[in-house]
């Protein structure tokens, strides 16, 4: 009777289990492409300018982008 | 080109005065609309510039070709008509600088709307630009994308994003020069909670300079519109930052703009028999970005130098926001028969990308214990129901095939009323419809190459109308497909869509600027290209390298 409690609430788990992991890959694979495109720009928005916190890093990256401060403008 | 303008100069000048060039936004009459603005600005002691944008003025251009008049070929060209815009405001720049009324030294930008956009940019691009003070011009690219702020956008208000940036970008470029951000809080195009975001992150770059007090942000009741604190602010600001007199806001006053003060349109014109005949205004969008050529390419050699810089441009200036770390495919077999091929059917799906399961459907023709060939065709997402299946019968002579559905189709697809809106915000992140179903096809061919049965070395593409471009670019890219088969694939992409954005998208940023689809056959060699049905005519430039060269021509199967 013990045995058959265990094996129960185990397949309980089981089944919980599979029923989150089915939850979390819909929400990860969700095919729609407004979600898709909102993840995308956040991911824009929320990394623009991240990890730069020199000014010399700054300054690379302003002369890599073909920017100079001669007002110049030269076409990469 | 030519650009209407008006100069305001203060009465009674005896030295030279620090200047603001005022670009004007989106309304109609322009400098006539905005006037009281550089008026008070002279009144203030400044010089002021005020230019029109190329659609709204005495000039009537092409602003809105992707917004409403379905030009989404703009962004295979690579073009903005913000870059236009820009560079007229660098050539204002270049006038008020020439004058002798104008100290060079201090020079200020500010504008409202399409004009508070072209503010940013100006001064990110022009250091001669000392202080800016953008009206309503900007907001973060998720708060356009989450709440479509973007389908309210004329093209110019955000660049073509080709290295997937935001304004906080842009203010970066800015800093540490003196940065005033206005916003109304009702704003339908931009939320004020985008801008005060937006505001954080670039005074953590003024931070970095010790220049924390050279930024500020003046949040005003109401719509999309100056508000008479906004106004004034702006004013006080300049006479603070070119002037160095420090005038409270309200000691700087607001514009005028009794009806019985404003000047007539006549008044203003600067055409007045109309614009030159030699104005190019209304058509820059054809030239002002310089597009690709037909190389001569008459040995090996060279062919392989085109093809090695067309590739990496593309995956510089086209591709760039294909994932850095490819996601796990995980595939799954959803369902397994024995009908469908001599040797069953078996349905995939696997992860192209992270949010993405797409479908793959195997036709078996031989059995899976030895290699053999595979023809992958691509559905297209307003095919009938067995199209695919017919178009398969066409092409395939006795491989195995699979039926594969990009994202746009099936379960992956989206309703045609949103096309319009999926091909602009696709754009302002980096991307297109084509270039996220390039990278599908490329992950797809990846995946057949893991399962048992097919020959890695011998997997043919077969695409029917705009598909052809997908299968094209992504053949080029993966360099190792045996095959492209064609049928009735687009002969440019320079061509426009429907005005309302349904249907067939075949833009890729920046792709014009090296190629165009006609051109790729000859690059994929010694993957053959077929077509069933005519070769278009634009293609047999392609044949003709390929002749000359003496490599295997465009073939026809009837």
């Amino acid at each position: 009777m013990k045995k058959t409690f265990v094996f129960f609430g185990l397949g309980i788990l089981f089944l919980l289990s599979t029923q989150c992991s089915d939850n979390k890959q819909s929400t990860l694979e969700s095919n729609n492409i407004r979600q898709y495109l909102s993840e995308k720009a956040a991911e824009i928005t929320n990394n623009s300018f991240s990890g730069i916190n020199t000014l010399d890093r700054k300054t690379v990256l302003r002369i890599a982008s073909g920017i100079v401060c001669s007002g110049q403008f030269i076409y990469p | 080109m030519y650009v209407p303008a008006n100069l305001y100069i203060p009465d009674n000048i005896t030295e030279p005065r620090a200047a603001i060039l005022y670009v004007c936004g989106h309304s109609p009459l322009q400098k006539v609309h905005y006037q009281s603005h550089p008026r008070k600005f002279a009144q203030l002691g400044f010089i002021c510039l005020v230019i029109e944008t190329i659609q709204f003025g005495e000039v009537r251009g092409e602003h809105w070709g992707c917004y409403s008049k379905g030009w989404f070929n703009w962004y295979s060209r690579g073009y903005n008509p913000a870059g236009v815009e820009l560079w007229n405001a660098i050539r204002g720049i270049d006038l008020l600088t020439d004058r002798p009324e104008v100290n060079p030294q201090k020079l200020g930008v500010t504008g409202i709307s399409g004009g508070g956009s072209q503010s940013w940019y100006i001064a990110a691009v022009d250091s001669r630009i000392k202080a800016v003070a953008p009206v309503c011009g900007a907001g973060t690219l998720k708060s356009h994308i989450e709440t479509r702020t973007v389908d309210g956008h004329c093209d110019c208000m955000m660049p073509t994003n080709t290295y997937q940036q935001d304004f906080t970008d842009i203010g970066a470029l800015i800093a540490p020069r003196p940065l005033l951000i206005c916003q109304a809080n009702g704003d339908g195009m931009y939320s004020i909670e985008s801008i005060r975001d937006l505001y954080y992150k670039i005074g953590n770059i003024y931070k970095m300079y010790g220049a924390s007090d050279k930024i500020g942000l003046v949040e005003t009741p109401g719509g999309h519109s100056y508000h008479k604190i906004s106004r004034e602010k702006i004013f006080s600001f300049f006479m603070a930052n070119l002037m160095d007199k420090n005038v409270s806001s309200e000691e700087a006053g607001d514009i005028d703009d009794t009806e019985q003060n404003q000047l007539s349109e006549e008044e203003l014109r600067v055409f007045t028999d109309g614009p030159p005949t030699d104005d190019r205004t209304t058509t820059i969008q054809d030239s002002f970005v310089k597009l690709h050529g037909m190389p001569e390419l008459s040995n090996e050699t060279q062919l392989s130098m085109f093809r090695d810089s067309v590739k990496n441009f593309l995956k510089i200036k086209s591709f760039g926001a294909f994932p850095e770390k490819p996601s796990a495919l995980n595939p799954v077999l959803e369902f397994k028969a024995l009908d469908g091929g001599k040797y069953g059917e078996d349905i995939y799906s696997f992860v192209p990308e992270d949010g993405w399961r797409l479908k793959i459907d195997f036709l078996w023709e031989h059995p899976k214990d030895s290699l053999n060939q595979l023809v992958i065709i691509l559905r297209n997402a307003d095919e009938g129901r067995w199209d695919s299946y017919s178009f398969a019968s066409k092409v395939a002579q006795g491989e195995n095939i699979a039926l594969f559905g990009t994202r746009g189709f099936g379960d992956a697809g989206w309703s045609p009323e949103l096309q319009w809106h999926i091909r602009r915000a696709s754009a302002w992140t980096g991307r297109t419809i084509v270039s996220m179903q390039v990278y599908d096809l490329l992950r797809c061919i990846e995946f057949c190459r893991t399962l048992p049965g097919i020959d890695p070395a011998k997997i043919s593409i077969a695409a029917r109308n705009e598909m052809g471009v997908v299968a094209l670019y992504a053949a080029l890219l993966d360099g190792k497909c045996k095959s492209v088969i064609l049928n009735n694939p687009p002969e440019t992409q320079d061509l426009p869509s429907d005005p309302d954005g349904k249907g067939a998208a075949t833009e890729i940023l920046n792709c014009l600027r090296v190629t165009d689809v006609y051109q790729i056959p000859a690059m994929l060699t010694p993957t053959t290209v077929t077509f069933t049905g005519e070769i278009p005519d634009n293609y047999l430039w392609s044949n003709d390298i390929l002749e000359k060269l003496g490599k295997t021509k465009l073939t026809v199967i009837q």
